[in-house]
């Protein structure tokens, strides 16, 4: 099954969406939004959309934690991340590119994993 | 055609294995999924919106009437409320707003429950020795007899109320950091563990003794040489109480070595543990009445010296309600202001330094059943304390307990205190105890017989109080329990099988030390001896005596003080002993053996002032030498199987001066008989031989040695100041050291309206995310203080800050509920 550019389009929106939505449900754990991605995954298969599953994934979740993070970062103390990045002995900068990397990796398996949940055959 | 497929079974559950990874602690790596995520995660510990919005409403507070909140630009909270309960309930909300992980940890510390958040047994085997030595359980009786105080226990309730009001909002998200990096959440605060806080100062202040060594120093070197190294009193001093000094009262004279004491008795065969308290936690603490001063109103200082940590051991704050106004410090998860001022009166304390902690060597059965006392065999109590282990099933301690206290080391927990196994603790802060309310009533006292009254309830650690009126009367207590003992007692292991020495009475409190309204216009405590040696009740302690000459002489030159002069004092960084020493050490030197590069650095040094200024470059030097020559004098007592207790550094000043072909002159190991001129010669060389050293590998400055690290509780490098070049000395009254010094320094000028200037090593924030977790430190370090604002109204409070938090009573509606 071949990606199409304009589903992949779609489906990093949607997934961006979602992730900013679940995250802002304060009173739900920390991960709780690869479950919609996930289900997403499972719906998009099932509408026959052609998704490259986990780089989508991991861009989308990898933008919204990495572009939030940084955003607060600059508009706020900016103390916060050095001192976790003096923590472990690097920039605070390379400390939102690894919360990046963390969301990506997690929206990068849920969305494989939703997608790979329904075999779709076509009968032509 | 759709078909479900198991090939995804794969994937989500390695989806599920990364979010468990994510959520937990993996050694030393926090869980860090949960810390980055943007929408709870750290970076919401980033902001400072409570603190810097222009108004923040606070509804269902849980309060009787509408309390303000108003912040100063340095985000002091001054509180305003119509009654007192809600004072303390907006009291316990503000203080954790701003401190709550520092108020809660501490909470811990004190119980001995850090298993419960830390894993590793060195927590473990914490929590055991803090329960063996009595802490929590002495908090829970001293507790017990709080709720008998109506107003204490109305205050504390309050109190609790308040920072429970404050934690039931808080989300995940609105953590203190420390929290998310540890992973656990806040508990429900509760009255014991603001008890519990103020046991742990108890410990910390209190908790030093040398009860052991001494034993072992009195057999070693016999009674009289004994006495000679290591006398009560000292020549040099300026005792809290008449300073002219008296003769010599029955209590004191030649300590005597008790006849139960020697070796069969102690045979003490492990070796003995270095002691963790640090005898040197000072303070300086002093008032001038009127007719020294400028304006011809008193004058009060307090700098409290503590361990320097982030955060801040204590909070600034402003407190007021109908008959009550002040202002000053708090320790967070306590009620009231410990030190501090209102319209009337102002006060301070330091460390009474009294040793009232002791150890008795019991005859224990076996089995822990029974201890010998007066020759019959009567049984052991005890009781088991659970203590909770993360991730693991609870551990439970068996602590013995015998009519002198509790039995710390035994056969099943000998690690901390080897040579003191089957010894029990006798120690006055297990005493049930009110000290809250003394500093309640301190807080609302405007004359010096609520003072006298408010201090009266003040048990542990004994404390100098120091005390200034508008009416221009000052006075110093030194107040608490001292325990009755007979002359000598307490300097040495008492006997466990003879009730005879268990004490059980206490100094009288009129008796206790005070000095009201002296001749000379003003008071000074600075851990010194509290009374010269004519006082009528024997006591002993780790007093030091340096600082006090120093304030003295600085006192004694001025007549018209004023702020800055206060100020100058406060900052002053001469060490007394320095001054007198250095004179001593020049004339004895034997100049003729030096060489020439020797003879030039000695030269130069002679012109030293005993200052120890951040650039100053001698002190180094001073430092190098002083310490060869008492190595070199005390090679001796390095021999012995305990750790070195050196005598004082007076005693080897004055048997430089009265006795210098002392035995002890003579060094270890070298086939000639030295003296003390010799001694300080070859000190002085070796000294000057480092100094060069040290000058070629960077500089000699002293900020460059006396480097200041504020660490975090925790001891978390990213949320500590490191390294921070500082001027001062332990013996001058600028007492900053490596890890501890002046915690709080403040200058009150009563008066029409008070005029006060502060300053503390920290920021009115806990949240290392904060700009106001360290915004006070430049400014400590350069020897600057803040202008504290004393508000006399809410209105002028508020014409005069922009924050404002106001927090409503509980609505109507909840009432009629």
């Amino acid at each position: 099954m071949k990606a199409k550019k304009t589903d992949n389009a779609k489906a990093a929106a949607i997934v961006v969406v979602l992730t900013i939505l679940t995250g802002m449900i304060n009173y739900l754990p920390w991960w709780s939004f690869v479950v919609p991605v996930l289900i997403f995954g499972i719906t998009a298969t099932s509408l026959q959309w052609k998704i490259s599953g986990f780089p989508i994934g991991f861009l989308s979740g990898f933008i919204v934690w990495f572009s939030i993070n940084l955003y607060l970062h600059m508009i706020s103390n900016g103390l916060v991340f050095n001192r976790m990045g003096r923590l472990f002995s690097i920039p605070g900068i390379l400390v939102i590119l690894v919360s990046g990397i963390i969301a990506g990796l997690l929206n990068g398996v849920a969305l494989y994993t939703g997608v790979r949940v329904i075999k779709i055959n076509i009968i032509k | 055609m759709k078909k479900i497929k198991a090939d995804f079974l794969f994937p989500l559950i390695a989806l599920a294995i990364l979010i468990f990874a994510l959520s937990t602690q993996i050694f030393n790596v926090p869980p860090l999924g949960k810390l980055l995520n943007p929408f709870t995660g750290v970076i919401q510990n980033d902001k400072e919106t409570a603190l810097s919005a222009a108004r923040i409403t606070i509804d269902d507070a849980g309060l009787s009437d509408t309390v303000q909140v108003f912040f100063d630009d340095r985000k002091v909270p001054h509180i305003y409320a119509r009654n007192t309960e809600d004072l303390y309930f907006a009291q316990g909300y503000v203080s954790a707003s701003l401190r709550l992980w520092q108020m809660d940890f501490l909470s811990y510390v004190s119980a001995g429950r850090l298993s419960e958040i830390l894993t590793g047994s060195r927590f473990l085997d914490y929590d055991r020795n803090q329960r063996r030595i009595g802490i929590p359980e002495a908090a829970r009786r001293s507790l017990a007899m709080i709720e008998q105080d109506s107003i204490t226990n109305q205050a504390l309730t309050a109190y609790t109320k308040g920072v429970n009001a404050y934690i039931s909002r808080l989300g995940y998200g609105d953590f203190p950091l420390e929290y998310k990096l540890l992973n656990y959440s806040p508990e429900p605060w509760t009255k014991l563990k603001s008890v519990l806080l103020l046991k742990q100062l108890g410990n910390t202040l209190a908790g030093y003794e040398e009860d052991m060594i001494m034993s072992e120093l009195v057999l070693v070197l016999g009674e009289e040489t004994f006495n000679n190294l290591y006398p009560d009193f000292q020549p040099h001093m300026t005792p809290v109480m008449n300073r002219a000094g008296q003769e010599l009262s029955a209590a004191f004279g030649p300590v005597k070595k008790p006849a139960y004491l020697d070796y069969s008795f102690l045979n003490a065969s492990t070796t003995i543990a270095q002691n963790q308290y640090n005898p040197h936690l000072g303070s300086n603490s002093w008032a001038v009445s009127g007719k020294r001063t400028k304006s011809g109103f008193p004058i009060l200082a307090s700098d409290p010296h503590l361990n320097l940590s982030f955060p801040c051991v204590w909070l600034e704050m402003q407190l007021s309600s109908p008959g009550m106004n002040v202002y000053g410090v708090t320790i967070p998860g306590t009620p009231a202001i410990i030190i501090g001022f209102n319209e009337h009166i102002a006060w301070g304390i330091t460390n009474g330094a009294d040793d009232v902690k002791d150890w008795y060597k019991l005859r224990v059965t076996e089995d822990y059943r029974q201890y010998e006392l007066d020759g019959k065999w009567i049984p052991l109590s005890y009781r088991v304390e659970k203590i909770g282990r993360r991730g693991g099933k609870p551990f439970y301690d068996t602590i013995y307990n015998t009519v002198q206290g509790p039995v710390v080391t035994t056969a099943g927990f000998s690690e901390k205190r080897p040579e003191l196994m089957n010894y029990a603790l006798r120690w006055t802060l297990h005493n049930p105890s009110n000290e809250f309310r003394s500093f309640l009533d301190l807080n609302r006292a405007t004359n010096y017989k609520e003072y006298a009254a408010a201090i009266r309830y003040y048990a542990c650690p004994v404390m100098n109080f120091t005390f200034a009126c508008k009416d221009n009367t000052i006075a110093v207590n030194h107040q608490g329990n001292l325990p009755l003992k007979a002359p000598g007692q307490g300097r040495f292991i008492q006997d466990g099988t003879n009730s005879t020495q268990v004490y059980t009475g206490l100094i009288p409190a009129d008796s206790l030390p005070h000095e009201l309204n002296p001749a000379d216009g003003y008071v000074i405590s600075a851990n010194q001896h509290p009374t010269g040696a004519g006082y009528r009740y024997y006591y002993n302690g780790y007093y030091a005596e340096t600082r006090a000459n120093r304030i003295k002489e600085l006192l004694d030159k001025e007549t018209s003080l004023d702020i800055p002069k206060m100020e100058k004092i406060q900052l002053d960084n001469t060490n007394s002993f320095a001054v007198e020493a250095l004179p001593v050490f020049l004339n004895n030197i034997d100049s003729r053996r030096l060489s020439k590069p020797v003879l030039q650095a000695l030269t130069a040094l002679s012109a030293w002032k005993g200052n120890y200024d951040a650039k100053e470059k001698s002190a180094r030097l001073f430092e190098l030498w002083l310490k060869n020559i008492k190595e070199y004098t005390w090679d001796e007592l390095k021999n012995y199987p305990f750790p070195l207790k050196q005598p004082a550094d007076y005693t080897l000043l004055s048997l430089i001066r009265n006795d210098p072909f002392n035995r002890f002159f003579d060094r270890v190991g070298t086939s000639e008989k030295e003296h003390a001129a010799d001694i300080i010669t070859t000190a002085f060389e070796a000294a000057f031989f480092t100094y060069e050293d040290e000058k070629k590998n960077g500089s000699v400055e002293w900020s460059q040695e006396n480097k200041v690290n504020i660490m975090h509780m925790m001891e978390i490098s990213a949320f500590s100041i490191m390294n921070l070049p500082s001027a001062g000395h332990p013996q001058a009254i600028n007492a900053t050291s490596r890890s501890w010094g002046p915690s709080w320094r403040m200058i009150v000028e009563l008066g029409d309206r008070p005029r006060a200037y502060g300053v503390y090593p920290g920021g009115q924030s806990g949240n290392a995310g904060s700009r106001y977790y360290d915004s006070f430190v430049t400014t400590w370090n350069q020897g600057k203080y803040y202008p504290l604002q004393f508000f006399l109204s809410a209105a002028e409070a508020e014409k005069h800050t922009y924050t404002r938090w106001v927090m409503n009573q509980v609505s109507a509606r909840k009432i009629t509920l």
